[in-house]
């Protein structure tokens, strides 16, 4: 293997993660916030992976930014307040 | 008549040294599209719709249309806790006016490189310039060395010393046609040449599509339509 073929492959050389657009700040020491934005696609195939993401983390998501709100999810940013 | 003037002019550098930061700031702001458009790859719409990226970057950390090297680590790694020494290069070389910031002018003649439409020569001067971690002019065996133990070190993958080296002996063997040690411009041309898929993170294909992922560039666009 060429040594330049394993260095090409750092995240930091791969610019696409720039149109990339789920965000991890770190918000606190162990509190982190989790945006998932919809670029395109379909909305109903996002439901049901945002749906599926949100339940599997129930234990330690405190609410969820449509909790908070009522509804308005067209294909917009869904957010979830997660404790690690 | 003369002194006048001097005293004039005098008079205008102090006032603009106290006006320093306004002045010799960059500003924000879209600039000339059409400009940048005949400048680089970029049709004018798809400078909009990078524009429209841009801004949203710029924006993560302070809002005053500049991009820092910490909103620059939060839109790639989407943290803002990480170091790269990758990240590090790659900021450095948009940063063509060398002052710690991007405008939107270096952000978009930048990644004109990465164009899927881009010369093939921008491409290789670009990653030559990135692996030229000392900017030298050549690619050291060292520099080579410390950005694979980088890019180890990230993915937590675990080589022996023995084998970094050996990869870095096999690579020197087929680019250092001259044989004295590090990787000079035209050997490199000729390894990638040769070897196409080196350059295969200098293209970014998100480019090509831009203008449909950030549609709503069409509600500030300052371009006529033709």
């Amino acid at each position: 293997m060429n040594a330049f073929e394993l260095i090409s492959t750092s995240k930091g050389l791969n610019l696409g993660l720039l149109f990339e657009k789920q965000m991890v700040l770190q918000v606190a020491p162990s509190l982190y916030m989790v945006e998932t934005r919809k670029s395109g696609g379909d909305t109903l195939e996002f439901h049901k992976f945002y749906k599926n993401l949100t339940t599997s983390l129930k234990d330690i998501v405190w609410k969820t930014i449509d909790e908070e709100k009522e509804g308005g999810t067209q294909g917009g940013i869904n957010g979830a307040v997660v404790a690690s | 008549m003369t002194q006048c003037v001097d005293g004039f002019k005098h008079v205008c550098n102090s006032l603009f040294r106290c006006f320093d930061l306004e002045i010799y700031k960059q500003s924000g702001g879209l600039g000339d599209p059409e400009l940048l458009a005949r400048e680089t790859v970029f049709s004018v719409s798809e400078i909009e719709a990078l524009y429209e990226l841009f801004k949203k970057i710029s924006s993560a950390v302070i809002d005053d249309g500049l991009i820092n090297k910490e909103e620059f680590q939060l839109a790639l790694f989407k943290t803002n806790k990480k170091e790269s020494l990758f990240a590090d290069r790659v900021f450095d070389l948009f940063d063509t006016k060398h002052n710690g910031i991007l405008g939107f002018e270096e952000f978009a003649r930048a990644l004109s490189v990465f164009h899927p439409n881009a010369p093939i020569d921008d491409k290789i001067d670009f990653s030559f310039q990135l692996y030229d971690l000392k900017q030298q002019g050549f690619i050291e065996r060292q520099e080579v060395k410390q950005m694979v133990v980088a890019t180890l070190a990230e993915s937590g993958m675990n080589l022996s010393d023995e084998v970094i080296e050996s990869i870095i002996d096999k690579t020197f063997e087929e680019a250092d046609t001259k044989h004295d040690g590090r990787i000079d411009k035209e050997e490199w041309r000729i390894l990638v040449l040769r070897h196409p898929s080196l350059l295969k993170n200098m293209t970014l294909q998100y480019l090509k599509d831009i203008t449909t992922t950030f549609p709503s560039f069409v509600f500030h666009s300052q371009v006529e339509d033709t």
